[in-house]
């Protein structure tokens, strides 16, 4: 579970210089309040591909194929038969965690916020669900934080939804503590992933593991697959990430020649390349480096005029900053991540995709979407779809039970996956794989020779159980 | 072989950086005697600056660069040294170090509040793409201008420090700088100079390594951490040492970088040890300094001065801090309160670090860490609640602390400061993150992958695991722990400690082996900070090793020093500035404003280096200990106020405002009963006539004005003054010289 | 038996601070060592209670070899010392810096007397009561010669090292101190004294050592040393008897040596 935030975490070692002094970023930033801006140096557009707006859908409350998932009151909806915290007749506040406000990572989950802000302007614009509007109440975590701010949602609101903290292991106690059930974005910790009175849409158990992407490259690069190298953080979150992907690796067949950790500050990249291609690395596997702004390690490897035929990354490196660098030239390695959901970039291919796009660029126009922004927006149709079907009577109890939807795509967006807790629930064996290129992360059909949806494999052989849990 | 080569130049490069910043490093400690920790930030600052200029508004790069380096960066380090530096004079290291800590907050809190955090920017490196080939191994344009610019930096600075008159002069004011002054010279220009072009130095780091790292404010000012080994090698003097010593750094790091990993068995435990490496020769270069010589009292005197705390005031004190505790227990809304639970843990972190760090004198950087070893010590042995994990995390944190005293034996000031700052990024960076190993049977895991957890503890009658009540057991336990430091103040170890600070060499002469007590000291504090991490834990109730990193350390001393080292009211001070969401709540929308208001107030330390207690609130409580029954009286309202509050006589606000009437009104009765006894002393006396204040008062804390001055004269029964000689222009010389004009 | 210094050598660099020195203090005699600024006389106190090495040269206390050890060392042997510059603990009070001493003599010693009954003996005996609870960094010179001194004898010591305590003390003051200095004396302490206040010299030394530029000048009884003509050259200067009006009105030279 951990893989599916990693790259987020990378700079998160470096908290507590300022963190006891409660320095803080400004939490809303105004328009006027940047006083210095301008210029490209890595911004957030979406380059080339803006599909038309289709608003047909986005106008009747329908999500893919959830359909009416956001309505006015049904005429013969009765009033609620009991009280529950964070429920009116005509609204529901939902918490929404994230930790945009700490001096390490500032900005860290700030994707779910907005995407939870967009979601709930979209949905109460129909209506809301029947017709009790969303508000969202944003809880910030700020790195240690998340128990007092578990503690606040506790006050006052139903659910957690569409968010996550890095340390929530803090946050167990006090959620259970006030029936605070929960639909996260993403889980971190083992005592987190291990919590009652939660589903998550799209997760894995901590002693199972991916296969299926490694498999394809294997079978597009045969001769590469001996030839695999690991680049992880040193950092305590993200050792066991790449302890999972060397014995995921290893288990798909591929020979691992190099495995390194660069230190999550002041990394001297170069002397990593050289190693790297000491060892000659032909694939290299992404433990989180690539999850943050990785120009300067895109550098190095063109000033030592080598890189990697191969580059593979999870979701966590689906974001701007590798887009811009692939724009700039910088990028010599075919690089590939895989994917659960619909990328922005094959939004023209599938309604829903794009309506994915459209709904959050009601609210920041023209913005790229993260993998964070999918997997807010993932929980938020999961608890959406289970509110919805509580009818008048809106309990946690009856929601987490409803969201244990079988073969769950979030209306058409995410591969199918059977949702529970995931104590119980099993890998999700679909993966896509996308290519990066000056447009964006394309997806590469022929390399993830999909089985099902256009895009995705789902065979069942591509997840493994690992020889250990990794925590 | 050309792998062996390869990472050599690539060291080399790396290790052109650090010799960039441990040169301006080293050349203000040289100039100035102040370390300055804010030498990264300053480069940060110069580096975000540069972007904005290039990038953001379009200038040329020359036209950029030019400004930055040629006019901003001096102006930003003269105007540092006229408004802060200057004042520091006279004051101890740890209040040198803090300012320059203050500084370094103040600009990254002002980098996050100007340039948006939430946006990636970069740098591209000077000629970017074009490459030489040296012995076979490419190397960029810009690793090559990187060392160039060093070697540039490290020649142009000795000829200017040993060669030139301004240099002369800049050493001279900081060996002794009255004597430069009677010598003629103005201590302000090179001052001034000093760190306009340390400030330009580190400029010029900034931004040859920003392209490295992508813009961001953290990685770049922490970069700082690895040119202080190269400083050190350099023995804080020498430039050409400093030079050779970067690139010796950045060699290591490399080869660290491509040899740790060939070595499979010990690669697991090792891999966090590659990121260490320039601290761990930072630690050897301080192993291998020479041993400084006996110091007297002329290279320790300083403006702080610590009154003795009574027996009386620090029971009072004690007393109303869980009576304090009691009360914000029961009125704090509990989110609140959930969140302050941290804030005794880290008050007796703050308590531990006046044993040591105000008493003894010996600045260490690393309490915080301590904290973090007891925590790690409750967790794992600590039982699920039992009482007995804060005796584990004791002991074991005195056992660890006397053994990083060893070093610490033969260093003093900076360097010791360094060890121990070496000491604390060791943990944080490999110690804590060491995956599990076993011997023999156990198997040991510190960290568990990531965080611990801990039970609040077992007391034998009552419950404290509601945050009510562990608040209040905190708040006991912080008093009692301040009572621990009042009794080693005012007990024979204190006046070791206190000796040992004024004159090693006369404790030498009086029988006292150093070594001891400096190493009773070391185990003593890190046992208290080991106890307060104990409890910190068991208020957060999960501990990670980022809570007790290195940095955050900083602030908890930085606080300190600007409240007071040696007063327990400055530990409680850092704790509910540090621990609480006090400030959050009163500045909701412009927190990154108190932070800057919070280094801001750091730097006035120069001012005023005895810090806020003793300068401001001390003066104000001191003449109330000396007036039971007014604070009996006071007192009495306080304990009503809270009792109508419990029987819902009154709301919170009443009673809160009640109390704090109560205690403004014991201060201020008691200074009024305090000046008019005075004044009847005194009142025999009568001033003579003419006089403005007290004759021992005047040009202390009042000036002096003519009339005074005659009065004076005229008590003395010397003849008066011509109009002309008041005036002191062009006086005779025996009027003159009577009063040392 | 007392102190003994032999053939001692200090080099700084290319400049000798001491050549060749050796010299005697006898347990229950006051020795001088004079001589002018820059003549190694501190330089010889800090080789004596171990805060210089010598290049050459050995210092034996009541007949035992004390070169090598480390100056707390010494001190535990019973060498206490007095400093050029006052060096009292300015954080503490008279009485707190006599306590120190007290209690690091009572911690090595389990049968002497406690510290705190000590200190207030010696509060009485050197007349500190007034200002024992003043804090020692805010005493005048003068007075804090007196603490630093009682401090020392607080650690009863056999060899006592008084580096120019007069200094900074006024006529009463000094009076004072030879008073206590003979008493000290009298109970069989060896004093070694560095000074400059000829009075307080003449008036309370047994012997007397002379050091100019390094080199020991002359050795001898007082007035044997007032008389030898290469001292007074080297420092005392000639003393005339019909006296020069314009420099006797220089409240300055009190001495009545010419420039």
């Amino acid at each position: 579970m951990a893989s599916i935030f990693a790259g987020r975490m990378a700079r998160r070692w470096a908290v507590g210089m300022v963190v006891p002094l409660l320095f803080v970023a400004a939490c809303s930033r105004s328009g006027d309040m940047r006083v210095a801006e301008g210029g490209g140096g890595g911004g957030g557009v979406l380059p080339g591909n803006n599909p038309k707006p289709t608003n047909t859908q986005l106008a009747a409350g329908d999500f893919g194929d959830l359909k009416g998932l956001c309505s006015a009151k049904p005429a013969d909806q009765k009033p609620a038969s009991q009280q529950v915290r964070g429920v009116s007749e005509t609204e529901i506040k939902v918490a929404t965690m994230a930790d945009a406000n700490n001096p390490a990572q500032p900005g860290l989950g700030q994707e779910f916020w907005d995407m939870g802000e967009a979601f709930a302007d979209w949905c109460n614009g129909q209506g809301g669900i029947n017709g009790r509007k969303i508000k969202v109440d944003k809880r910030d975590g700020k790195l240690f934080e998340a128990a007092a701010a578990t503690a606040a949602a506790c006050q006052e609101d139903f659910m957690s939804v569409g968010g996550g903290n890095p340390l929530d292991d803090a946050s167990v106690e006090p959620r259970l503590g006030c029936n605070l059930g929960q639909i996260p974005g993403y889980l971190v910790t083992t005592k987190a992933i291990n919590a009652p009175l939660q589903v998550q849409p799209g997760g894995i158990p901590a002693n199972r593991g991916p296969v299926g992407p490694y498999k394809a490259l294997f079978e597009k690069y045969p001769d590469l697959k001996g030839k695999v190298g690991i680049l992880g953080q040193e950092l305590d979150s993200l050792k066991p990430v790449a302890d999972r992907y060397e014995d995921a690796i290893q288990k798909a067949g591929g020979t691992i020649v190099s495995k390194q950790l660069s230190p999550p500050i002041g990394a001297t990249w170069r002397a990593f390349v050289e190693s790297m291609k000491a060892a000659d690395v032909q694939i290299l596997v992404s433990a989180g480096v690539f999850a943050v702004n990785a120009t300067p390690l895109f550098q190095e490897m063109q000033n030592a005029g080598w890189a990697p035929k191969v580059i593979l990354s999870d979701q966590s490196a689906y974001h701007a900053a590798n887009v811009q660098a692939a724009a700039d030239g910088l990028v010599d390695s075919d690089f590939f991540v895989y994917t659960t959901f619909w990328p922005q970039e094959a939004a023209k291919d599938k309604p829903v995709a794009d309506l994915a796009v459209q709904l959050f660029h009601t609210k920041k126009k023209d913005a790229r979407l993260v993998y964070f922004h999918y997997s807010g927006l993932n929980a938020w149709l999961l608890w959406a779809q289970a509110v919805k079907a509580c009818g008048a009577d809106v309990t946690v109890e009856c929601v987490l039970e409803k969201s244990k939807v079988k073969d769950w795509t979030a209306g058409g967006l995410f591969a199918p996956n059977t949702v529970g807790p995931l104590t119980e629930m099993d890998a999700n064996p679909c993966f896509s794989l996308l290519k990066l290129g000056k447009d964006g992360f394309q997806v590469d059909k022929e390399v993830t020779k999909p089985s099902t949806d256009a895009i995705f494999n789902c065979s069942s052989d591509n997840t493994v159980t690992l020889d250990q849990t990794y925590s | 072989m050309k792998e062996f080569l390869t990472f050599t130049i690539s060291g080399l490069a790396t290790g052109g950086i650090y010799a960039i910043t441990a040169g301006g490093l080293t050349l203000t400690y040289t100039t100035t005697g102040i370390f300055n920790m804010a030498h990264g930030a300053t480069g940060m600052f110069a580096a975000f600056t540069y972007w904005q200029l290039h990038y953001g508004w379009g200038w040329p790069v020359l036209l950029a660069l030019a400004v930055v380096l040629l006019l901003l960066a001096p102006l930003f380090g003269a105007l540092m040294h006229l408004v802060i530096m200057r004042r520091l004079e006279g004051t101890s290291q740890a209040t040198k170090l803090m300012v320059t800590v203050a500084i370094l907050l103040s600009l990254v809190a002002a980098v996050l509040w100007i340039w948006d955090p939430n946006k990636n920017r970069t740098i591209t490196p000077f000629f970017q793409g074009h490459v030489v080939e040296v012995l076979g191994v490419r190397v960029p344009y810009s690793d090559v201008t990187t060392l160039a610019v060093a070697l540039l930096v490290a020649i142009g600075l000795w000829i200017l420090l040993t060669r030139t008159r301004s240099g002369v002069a800049m050493r001279a004011t900081v060996d002794d700088r009255s004597l430069a002054v009677l010598n003629g010279s103005r201590p302000e220009v090179p001052g001034m100079m000093a760190w306009a072009i340390g400030t330009m130095l580190a400029a010029v780091a900034g931004i040859l390594v920003a392209p490295k790292l992508s813009l961001s404010p953290l990685p770049l000012t922490l970069l700082i951490i690895n040119a202080y080994a190269a400083a050190v090698i350099g023995r804080l003097r020498s430039l050409p040492m400093t030079f050779v010593g970067a690139l010796v750094i950045g060699l290591a790091n490399d080869y660290a970088i491509g040899y740790v990993p060939k070595w499979e068995t010990a690669q697991p435990y090792l891999s966090g040890f590659v990121a260490v490496v320039p601290v761990a020769v930072l630690f050897v270069a301080l192993l291998l300094m020479p041993q400084s010589q006996l110091r007297g009292h002329a290279a320790s005197r300083t403006r702080e001065i610590a009154k003795r705390p009574t027996w009386s005031g620090s029971l009072i004190f004690a007393a109303a801090v869980v009576f304090g505790s009691v009360v914000a227990a029961r009125t704090m809304d509990p989110i609140d309160l959930f969140s302050s639970t941290k804030m005794w843990g880290m008050g007796i972190i703050a308590l531990s670090m006046i044993p040591l760090v105000g008493y003894a004198g010996q600045l260490s950087l690393a309490q915080l860490s301590f904290a973090g070893i007891g925590a790690i010590a409750v967790a794992h042995w600590g039982g699920d609640g039992s009482l007995m994990g804060l005796v584990y995390a004791a002991l074991l944190c005195a056992f660890i602390g006397a053994i990083v005293a060893l070093p610490a034996l033969r260093l003093s000031g900076i360097y010791l400061a360094l060890a121990t700052a070496a000491f604390a990024v060791a943990l944080d960076r490999w110690i804590y993150l060491l995956p599990k190993w076993t011997w023999g049977d156990t198997t040991f895991h510190i960290f568990k992958g990531g965080t611990l957890n801990v039970e609040r503890y077992d007391l034998p009658w009552v419950s404290i695991d509601s945050d009510r009540a562990y608040f209040i057991f905190g708040g006991v336990a912080f008093a009692l722990c301040s009572l621990l430091v009042v009794a080693i103040r005012r007990g024979e170890f204190g006046k070791r400690l206190l000796a040992l600070k004024d004159s090693p060499a006369a404790c030498a002469t009086l029988g006292m082996n150093h070594k001891l007590t400096t190493l009773a000291v070391f185990a003593t504090s890190a046992a208290i900070a080991g106890v307060g991490g104990g409890i910190l834990a068991g208020a957060t109730k999960s501990v990670s090793a980022t809570q007790f990193e290195f940095f955050a350390g900083l602030s908890i001393l930085m606080s300190m020093v600007i409240a007071g080292l040696n007063s327990p009211g400055g530990a409680l001070f850092t704790a509910m500035l540090l621990g609480t969401p006090l400030m959050t709540n009163l500045f909701p929308d412009y927190v990154q404003l108190t932070t800057i208001l919070i280094g801001l107030n750091g730097i006035a330390l120069g001012r005023n280096p005895n810090g806020m207690i003793a300068a401001q609130l001390r003066p104000k409580w001191d003449p109330a200990l000396k007036y039971p029954a007014v604070m009996a009286a006071g007192s009495a309202l306080v304990v009503l106020a809270f009792v109508a509050r419990e029987a819902d006589l009154v709301g919170n606000y009443a009673m809160v405002i009640a109390i704090g009437v109560a205690l403004a009104a014991i201060s201020s009765v008691a200074r009024g009963l305090e000046s008019e006894k005075v004044g009847k002393q005194t009142g025999s006396d009568v001033l003579p006539e003419g006089m403005t204040a007290p004759p021992e008062q005047l040009g202390l804390s009042k000036p002096f004005t003519p009339a005074d001055i005659e009065a004076l004269d005229r008590t003395l029964g010397l003849p008066p003054l011509t109009a002309v000689a008041v005036n002191g222009a062009g006086a005779t010389a025996v009027s003159g010289g009577r009063h040392g004009a | 038996m007392g102190l003994e210094v032999r053939d001692v050598t200090v080099r700084f660099g290319g400049h000798t601070a001491l050549d060749n020195i050796s010299l005697r203090a006898l347990n229950g005699q006051i020795t001088g060592l004079i001589g002018p600024n820059g003549a190694g006389k501190t330089t010889m106190f800090n080789v004596i209670t171990g805060l210089q090495a010598p290049h050459a040269g050995k210092v034996e206390l009541d007949g035992r070899d004390i070169s090598k050890l480390a100056p707390y060392k010494r001190a535990r042997r019973g060498m206490a010392r007095t400093f050029q510059r006052l060096e009292l603990f300015g954080s503490l009070t008279v009485r707190e810096n006599i306590h120190v001493a007290a209690a690091q003599f009572k911690r090595r010693h389990r049968t002497a007397e406690r510290a705190a009954p000590t200190t207030e003996k010696l509060i009485e005996r050197l007349n500190l009561g007034a200002i024992a609870e003043v804090r020692a960094d805010s005493l005048p010179t003068g007075q804090g010669r007196m603490v630093e001194l009682a401090r020392s004898l607080a650690c009863r010591p056999r060899v006592l090292l008084l580096d120019e305590p007069a200094s900074g003390q006024d006529e009463s003051e000094t009076a004072d101190f030879s008073r206590v200095l003979r008493e000290v004396a009298d109970e069989g302490v060896a004093v070694l004294l560095v000074e400059h206040d000829m009075d307080l010299v003449m008036s309370v030394c047994d012997e007397l050592h002379v050091l100019d530029f390094g080199k020991k000048l002359a050795q001898g009884t007082c007035a044997q040393i007032q008389a030898d003509p290469a001292v007074r050259a080297a420092y005392l200067g000639e003393v005339d008897d019909d006296l020069d009006p314009a420099v006797l009105a220089d409240p300055d030279d009190a001495l009545g040596v010419s420039r």
